[in-house]
């Protein structure tokens, strides 16, 4: 049992140091030395639980994506196995709620959670595309559900808009905090007009 | 031709052709740094690696830039001063017409040129576009230092928007238009990718991910 512990803290751990590593300084400016340095662990620890930078990465990515997707599916099941389609506006609800909810009161981890997942769209590509894959199974079934609410558009053209509202969704996530930003102050009352304001304003594009 | 004219027109060959080497140095470093922090970004580009790569000396570097901070605000500077340039040209064509703005005119103006550049510019393009990601995706501090470039530009269209969208405030519109470079920057980042707005990057496809990107961001704008 003590080792079982000690070995999930030593994998949170080393988790953790990670995600704030390729956070602060992207992939290409994190090193594997810089993490063993900064968790305070061995290199043996890395290469058994992860391996490879890469693989860190990605489980970095899965660390981030399984809760968010869980809630957003979670939504979605609701309108799901509704005979009439949804209306836009309740599946981007679907969408912007979760990370809106859940990041924002993480505290100092949330912003580096914000700035982890710009991390994880801006970096050049095959990184862009070890993270893409995490969240692609939610990012379809939206897209599905999307397509039942605008039958008259193509598939290709909701998947450019949804991933224009994810570049939306992650600006504000990092910018949390800076003057003019949508959540300044961080208080519930803030983040819910914050998702409501930002579904309005996806929406119409969307519809467009 | 007297000897003094001839001293003085080989002193003037010379210092043009010292002032054409420093000009090509300093380019030579902005578009290695360019490069570079696009592909690693900031903490993960060292000035060492820039004079490696552009095969200059340190000293030049220094020279021209100073830091590694002065030299990413340079390589920004370069990005932004393209940028806005026509972006303005395009706002004075329709200021020419005396017509009042739409809010998809000045969308327009301030989408279609980056759209219509940095695509044509090859794989100059693709690390601009990936650079100008850098720029957003950057923590603080290094995030504000690009800003900084592009902020007088962002007012003066701020300052547009707000004439025709009176009733919104302009802390409403300085985060809308914030939003609009987002999807602007992740447009240009996705050239080339399958099920994005730009696929062969032919000019008429960049027009139509114009007018729809226009149309997309407008109307999220005005609601």
């Amino acid at each position: 049992m003590k080792t079982n512990v000690a070995t999930t803290d030593t994998k949170e751990q080393i988790l953790n140091t990670a995600e704030r590593l390729f956070a602060e300084n992207g992939f290409a400016g994190t090193s594997l030395r810089g993490v063993v340095r900064e968790a305070k662990v061995n290199i043996a620890a890395i290469h058994y639980h992860f391996g490879s930078k890469e693989e860190l990465f990605i489980a970095v990515v899965q660390r981030v994506a399984k809760p968010i997707i869980q809630y957003q599916l979670q939504q979605l099941a609701e309108y799901e196995n509704q005979t009439s389609s949804p209306s836009v506006e309740s599946i981007l609800e679907a969408f912007f709620k979760p990370p809106l909810q859940i990041i924002p009161q993480m505290g100092e981890q949330g912003m580096i959670r914000a700035q982890f997942l710009g991390r994880c769209r801006m970096e050049p590509f095959p990184i862009q595309e070890l993270a893409r894959l995490e969240f692609n199974p939610s990012y379809q079934r939206f897209v599905d559900i999307l397509q039942r609410a605008l039958p008259n558009q193509t598939r290709s053209e909701l998947l450019w808009k949804l991933d224009l509202a994810i570049a939306v969704l992650i600006r504000v996530l990092t910018q949390i905090g800076q003057p003019d930003a949508l959540i300044q102050e961080n208080s519930s009352e803030e983040v819910e007009t914050a998702i409501e304001r930002l579904v309005n304003f996806v929406a119409q594009g969307m519809k467009a | 031709m007297g000897y003094n004219h001839k001293y003085l027109l080989f002193k003037r060959l010379i210092k043009t052709k010292v002032n054409v080497a420093a000009t090509d140095t300093k380019e030579q470093i902005l578009n290695i740094a360019e490069k570079l922090f696009a592909e690693k970004g900031f903490a993960g580009t060292t000035l060492r690696g820039a004079i490696r790569e552009a095969e200059v000396n340190i000293a030049a570097v220094h020279y021209h830039f100073g830091s590694k901070e002065k030299l990413f605000s340079a390589v920004a500077r370069r990005a932004a001063k393209q940028i806005i340039q026509a972006q303005q040209q395009q706002l004075a064509n329709y200021e020419n017409r005396k017509q009042p703005m739409s809010v998809e005119n000045i969308l327009e103006a301030f989408i279609a040129p980056p759209l219509q550049m940095i695509p044509q510019m090859g794989e100059m393009g693709v690390i601009r576009a990936q650079f100008m990601g850098r720029c957003r995706g950057e923590p603080f501090p290094v995030q504000q230092l690009a800003e900084k470039e592009f902020n007088e530009n962002h007012q003066r269209f701020l300052d547009l928007l707000q004439r025709v969208l009176p009733n919104q405030t302009r802390s409403e519109l300085q985060w809308k238009l914030d939003l609009a470079v987002a999807v602007l920057i992740r447009v240009l980042t996705q050239v080339g990718k399958p099920n994005t707005l730009i696929q062969k990057n032919s000019s008429e496809e960049v027009e139509a991910a114009i007018k729809r990107l226009v149309n997309f961001v407008a109307q999220g704008m005005k609601t």
